[in-house]
C-alpha cells in the first residue's frame, strides 16, 4: 500500500513539478544557445539580458513553487474532499504521513538536482570546468586541514540541511493539522500556530541568552573543564556541535510528527 | 444471518451539542437499510465515525468483526455526501487508483457503466459537470464487492431522473451478501427498495424495524410513519 501511495504522490507533483522543471531546463538551455551568436549587437545584449532575467526569475520561482507546492497538496489531500478518499483508503494514518513527509523531501532533493543541473547547461563549456576547478580546489584546501574530518563535516552537513527541511515541513504539517481543530478559519488558524510557535521560540531563546549573560562568569567556571576540553579538541568539538543540532532537529521532527498524527488519528473533523 | 455492524453506547458531542446520544446498532448482512432522519439528527456523525473519519468520545464500532480502522477499511465502500475525488486525476486514473488500493474493486463494471453515461476515460475530473461528478463517485463505490456499502444522501440534491439513476446503479450493482445502508431524509423515493430502516433523532435511535413489520404493524409506508415520528 506505501508503494501505491508513492506513486500516486509522485504523480500529483510532476504534473505540476514536471512542467516547472521543464520550463527551467529550457530557458537555461536557450540562453547557452544563445551564447553561440555572441556579437556586440543590440539585438544580442536585450536577448541575451531578458533570458538572465527569466532564468533567474524562474530559478526563484522553481523554489517557492515546490515550497507551496508541498503545503498545499498537504492541506487537499488530508483536510478538503479529497481528505474522505485518503482516510478512507485501507491505510494507516501513520503510513500517510511518512509518505507525505518522504516524498516532499524527494521533491525538495530533485528541485535542487534540476536547479543544478540547469546551472551546468547555462554555464556548460569553460566556465562550468572553473567552477568545478574552483570546487576541487576549495576541497581540497579544506581535506588539507582537517584531514579525514572534512569528510565527514560535509556528510554531517548534509544530513543537517535534510533534518532541518524535515523538521521545517513537518512544523507546517502540525500547524496545518492544529489549524483543523477549529471550526471556522481554519487556514488563518494554522497560519496563527505558526506564529505562535515561532513567538514562543524567540521568547525562550532570549530568556537563555539573557541567562548565559548575566551568569556568564559563573558558567564560566562550572564549566571550565568543558572549555578546556573545546580548546584542546576543537575538531571533535564540530563534530559534537553538528550531531547535537541534528538529534534536536530529529527530536523536534519527532514531537511535530507526533502531534499531527495524533490530531489525523483522533480529532479529525472533516468539513 | 451474520452481523455486519455493531455500535455500541456510541457518544459523540461537539462542544455542548450531543450529535450522537448512546447509540446502540446491529446491523445483518444481506439488507439494504435506510438510516432516516431529518437534517441535523446525527446521520452524517454516525456515518463518519463508521468509516474513521471521526472518533467517537464513548463507545466502540466493529465491522465485519474488527474495530474500526484498515481492516474494516477493506470492506467498506463510503460515498460521502460530497464530491471527494482528486480533481487533478482523469477518469482512468481515479479508475486505478481505486484498483490499486481497493482488493475487491470491479474495473470492468465501472468502466462499462462509466460507457453508459458518456464518460470517456480521458475526461478530466474537473472537467466534468457536477451531476457526472456525482454519478463517477457512485459508480466508483458500487464497483467495489464490498461488504458494507454506506452511502451518505445520495439522492439529495440531484433531480428525480437522476434519483432513478442512483438506485437503480445502488440495486443493480451491489454485491448481494452485504448490506447497504443508505442514509437520507428523502423516503418517498428509497422506500421501495429498503429492507429495514433504522429512524435516528436528536443522537437517539428511536426505531429499528423491517419494512414489512412497519406496514403490518403500523400500517403505515415508512414515509407515513416517518412524518408521524419526525412531526413539528
Amino acid at each position: 500500500m506505501v508503494k501505491k501511495l508513492f506513486k500516486y504522490e509522485f504523480l500529483s507533483y510532476f504534473k505540476i513539478m514536471g512542467i516547472v522543471y521543464i520550463v527551467l531546463l529550457s530557458i537555461a538551455a536557450f540562453d547557452r544557445i544563445s551564447r553561440f551568436f555572441e556579437s556586440d549587437s543590440t539585438i544580442y545584449s536585450i536577448v541575451s539580458g531578458f533570458s538572465v532575467a527569466t532564468y533567474v526569475v524562474t530559478l526563484f520561482a522553481v523554489f517557492v513553487f515546490s515550497f507551496l507546492l508541498i503545503i498545499i497538496r498537504f492541506y487537499k489531500n488530508f483536510f478538503t474532499g479529497e481528505g474522505y478518499l485518503s482516510f478512507t483508503l485501507p491505510v494507516s494514518n501513520t503510513q500517510h504521513l511518512l509518505v507525505k513527509i518522504l516524498t516532499a523531501i524527494a521533491i525538495q532533493i530533485l528541485t535542487v538536482f534540476v536547479v543544478l543541473l540547469s546551472l551546468c547547461i547555462i554555464t556548460s563549456g569553460d566556465a562550468l570546468f572553473e567552477l568545478l576547478k574552483a570546487g576541487a580546489y576549495l576541497l581540497h584546501k579544506f581535506y588539507m586541514g582537517v584531514g579525514f574530518n572534512s569528510v565527514l563535516y560535509i556528510f554531517e552537513a548534509l544530513v543537517l540541511i535534510i533534518a532541518s527541511v524535515i523538521t521545517q515541513f513537518l512544523l507546517y504539517y502540525a500547524c496545518i493539522a492544529i489549524g483543523q481543530l477549529y471550526n471556522k478559519n481554519r487556514i488563518l488558524a494554522a497560519v496563527g500556530t505558526y506564529f505562535v510557535y515561532y513567538i514562543i521560540i524567540q521568547i525562550i531563546t532570549t530568556i537563555i541568552v539573557v541567562f548565559l549573560s548575566v551568569y556568564a562568569d559563573n558558567l564560566l567556571l562550572f564549566f571550565e573543564p568543558v572549555i578546556r576540553f573545546m580548546t584542546e579538541h576543537p575538531k571533535t568539538v564540530v563534530h559534537i556541535g553538528l550531531c547535537g543540532i541534528i538529534l534536536w532537529e530529529l527530536i523536534l521532527s519527532a514531537v511535530f510528527f507526533i502531534v499531527t498524527r495524533f490530531i489525523l488519528n483522533k480529532k479529525l473533523n472533516l468539513e | 444471518m451474520s452481523e455486519i455492524l455493531c455500535c455500541k453506547d456510541l457518544v459523540k458531542t461537539y462542544g455542548k451539542t450531543k450529535a450522537l446520544n448512546d447509540v446502540n446498532l446491529k446491523l445483518e448482512s444481506g439488507k439494504i437499510i435506510g438510516l432516516l432522519g431529518p437534517n441535523g439528527s446525527g446521520k452524517t456523525t454516525l456515518i463518519k465515525i463508521l468509516n474513521g473519519l471521526l472518533t467517537p468520545d464513548f463507545g466502540t464500532v466493529t465491522i465485519d468483526g474488527y474495530n474500526v480502522g484498515t481492516q474494516t477499511k477493506k470492506v467498506v465502500s463510503y460515498l460521502p455526501d460530497n464530491i471527494y475525488l482528486n480533481s487533478w486525476m482523469t477518469v482512468s486514473q481515479i479508475v486505478d487508483y481505486f484498483k490499486d488500493f481497493y482488493a475487491d474493486f470491479r474495473c470492468d463494471l465501472a468502466y462499462e457503466m462509466m460507457e453508459k453515461l458518456g464518460i470517456s476515460p480521458d475526461m478530466r475530473l474537473k472537467t466534468l459537470s457536477k451531476g457526472n461528478k456525482e454519478k463517477v463517485c457512485l459508480i466508483l463505490v458500487m464497483s467495489r464487492n464490498a461488504k458494507l456499502y454506506i452511502l451518505d444522501e445520495p439522492i439529495a440534491g440531484v433531480d428525480p431522473a437522476a434519483r432513478d439513476y442512483v438506485i437503480s446503479t445502488i440495486i443493480n450493482n451491489y454485491n448481494h451478501d452485504a448490506t447497504v445502508l443508505i442514509s437520507t431524509h428523502l423516503i418517498a423515493d428509497i422506500e421501495q427498495v429498503l429492507d429495514e430502516v433504522i429512524f435516528i433523532k436528536n443522537g437517539n435511535i428511536v426505531l429499528q424495524q423491517t419494512v414489512d413489520n412497519i406496514r403490518s404493524e403500523h400500517g403505515k409506508s415508512v414515509d407515513e410513519l416517518f412524518r408521524e415520528v419526525f412531526k413539528w
